[in-house]
């Protein structure tokens, strides 16, 4: 089996065959991690490659499938992980300047439950700065560049995961989300990403950023795949996602906030979305959030409070060795009120009962993951600090009202514009009903498709096309 | 980018820091912070500030504790 033949297998795939003796744990990290060497240098995804964790972690899977005993659900499964979450013995950058490195003792508990399935730790992935802003723009280790157009961002601060997976360079990856960092980055490359019901994956281990919006999830390349992963992350038994139509389900539309100042093009395949969902059973039918347009609001104030309580005497003793827009954003923090932030946390109550409320006479609500798409990493007329501030409030828009609430919400691909550019639907369920996101997603993504899309990183790639496959 | 939509509506206030403000909070908190940099800092203050002002017009702080305050511990 060739080195491409393995890289773009989705991870239940690779599980399967690894499982059957038909192919060696070994043979596939090798060939990821050859494929990772070549083509890191193109995108910058990973900030460390762990080739001897790896081949070790494999050789062990390929010693339990010989001898007949049960190696996991990600069997051989190549996954990145955020370099936000600790891996014993591995230097854990978060993003940040050497001087706050470190390396622990301890492999934070979700990697852990990811290797206890089988899982081999190719590497460590490229992130915004301690995840703090949307652009993976990193002063200390250099812009994570989006596969499907290397002049772009990949969105953040999960954006190395994102690329790697879109890149073929691993079949699952770990990342965070306290604004929208998972699904951001699954959306404007083309993967899949799910945001948990807030609490439900372990967050220990993982630099915070702000400990009452912070989640973990699974970032995969199919819904599937992420669902295996998010029973794993959580210590949970495998999900039902069950194959097929959508009959007697209800979608909701929440057209007010979450379907305005779209792009165009995001618009267009966010409608195709919705017809692709009725083809499959559903029924679609708007509904009111009210108040969804001040989730943003109690966001922005909490980030702000508890980041800088996280960051307070890092940055007071070396505050020059921040990025100049992680700097700005935990500097703004310490002129944040007690009163405010506890008004917002008392907000978040208020808010909360009303996304849920809205979620009464509907299963899911869907929307676009983000309203556009991705921007250039360069730029003539602001500086990356300035653009990284702006694309902050831009790109978590319709994602962070669902860390505020604690929602689950996946982003799944949705298309593509004209320029070839990914767009993500963002599908959001009652707490604790992961099994109906995913089963939306997976009835979705067998209609569209999008999935099988590959970026033009390898010059045998064939043309994308703009509209769905037939 | 479309605009943003976070403008003030009627009935919200917001203040915006001076510079004189911020050096004396800074100042007070015990933070170095070069005066150019808290310039800077003015609009994303004054943003959060923002922020808490629409917050304290829209929601019924004054009725919400019925929800239950005992999530918030």
């Amino acid at each position: 089996m060739t080195t491409g033949g393995l890289a773009f297998l989705p991870a239940t795939e690779i599980a399967a065959r690894v499982s059957s003796g038909a192919v060696s744990t070994v043979d596939v990290t090798e060939a990821v991690l050859t494929r990772a060497q070549a083509i890191n240098s193109t995108i910058n995804a990973f900030i460390t490659l762990l080739p001897t964790l790896a081949l070790a972690q494999a050789r062990r899977v390929d010693a339990l499938v010989h001898k007949g005993a049960d190696p996991g659900p990600l069997a051989g499964v190549p996954v990145a992980i955020k370099d936000l979450a600790d891996i014993a013995g591995v230097p854990t950058t978060s993003g940040g300047q050497a001087a706050f490195h470190h390396t622990p003792d301890a492999t934070a508990p979700v990697v852990q439950r990811l290797i206890d399935a089988g899982a081999v730790i190719v590497g460590k992935t490229n992130l915004h700065e301690f995840a703090y802003g949307v652009t993976n723009i990193n002063p200390h280790f250099g812009p994570v560049r989006n596969p499907w157009d290397r002049s772009r961002i990949p969105g953040g601060s999960s954006g190395g995961s994102a690329a790697a997976l879109a890149a073929g360079l691993a079949a699952g990856a770990l990342g965070t989300d306290t604004g929208g960092s998972i699904r951001i980055p699954a959306a404007l490359c083309g993967i899949v990403g799910l945001k948990p019901t807030y609490g439900v994956v372990p967050v220990g281990g993982i630099t915070p950023l702000s400990w009452t919006l912070d989640h973990a999830g699974p970032m995969a390349t199919t819904v599937r795949d992420a669902a295996v992963m998010f029973a794993v992350m959580a210590g949970q038994r495998q999900l039902p996602v069950p194959p097929g139509d959508l009959d007697g389900l209800t979608v909701g539309v929440p057209r007010a906030f979450f379907w305005e100042r779209l792009d165009d093009e995001v618009a267009s395949l966010g409608d195709t979305a919705l017809d692709a969902l009725r083809d499959r059973g559903a029924t679609v039918r708007d509904v009111d959030v009210h108040h969804a347009d001040l989730a943003g609001s109690a966001v922005a104030i909490i980030i702000s409070a508890e980041a800088t309580s996280i960051h307070d005497a890092r940055l007071r003793l070396s505050r020059a060795a921040f990025g100049d827009d992680v700097r700005v954003r935990l500097e703004r923090g310490f002129f944040v009120p007690a009163t405010d932030y506890l008004q917002a946390l008392r907000a978040r109550e208020f808010l909360t009962r009303s996304f849920e409320t809205s979620l009464v006479p509907v299963d899911a609500l869907v929307m676009p993951t983000t309203g556009a798409v991705a921007s250039p990493i360069g730029g003539e007329e602001s500086t990356p600090s300035e653009r990284s501030l702006a694309m902050s409030i831009e790109l978590t828009r319709m994602t962070n009202p669902f860390n505020l609430t604690g929602l689950p919400a996946l982003s799944v691909p949705c298309g593509f514009t004209r320029d070839g550019l990914p767009v993500g639907l963002q599908i959001v369920g009652r707490r604790h009903d992961e099994a109906t996101v995913l089963r939306v997603g997976e009835a979705y993504q067998a209609a569209a498709e999008w999935y099988l899309r590959r970026p033009p990183l390898e010059p045998t790639q064939p043309t994308r096309p703009t509209q769905p496959p037939a | 980018m479309k605009p943003d939509p976070g403008a003030l509506q009627p009935g919200e206030t917001a203040r915006r820091p001076s510079l004189d403000t911020l050096r004396s909070l800074a100042a007070a908190w015990g933070l170095q912070i070069p005066d150019a940099d808290l310039e800077r800092l003015r609009s994303e203050v004054a943003a959060l500030w923002h922020h808490a002002a629409r917050l304290r017009s829209r929601i019924p702080f004054d009725t919400a504790w019925r929800l239950g305050h005992d999530k918030l511990r």
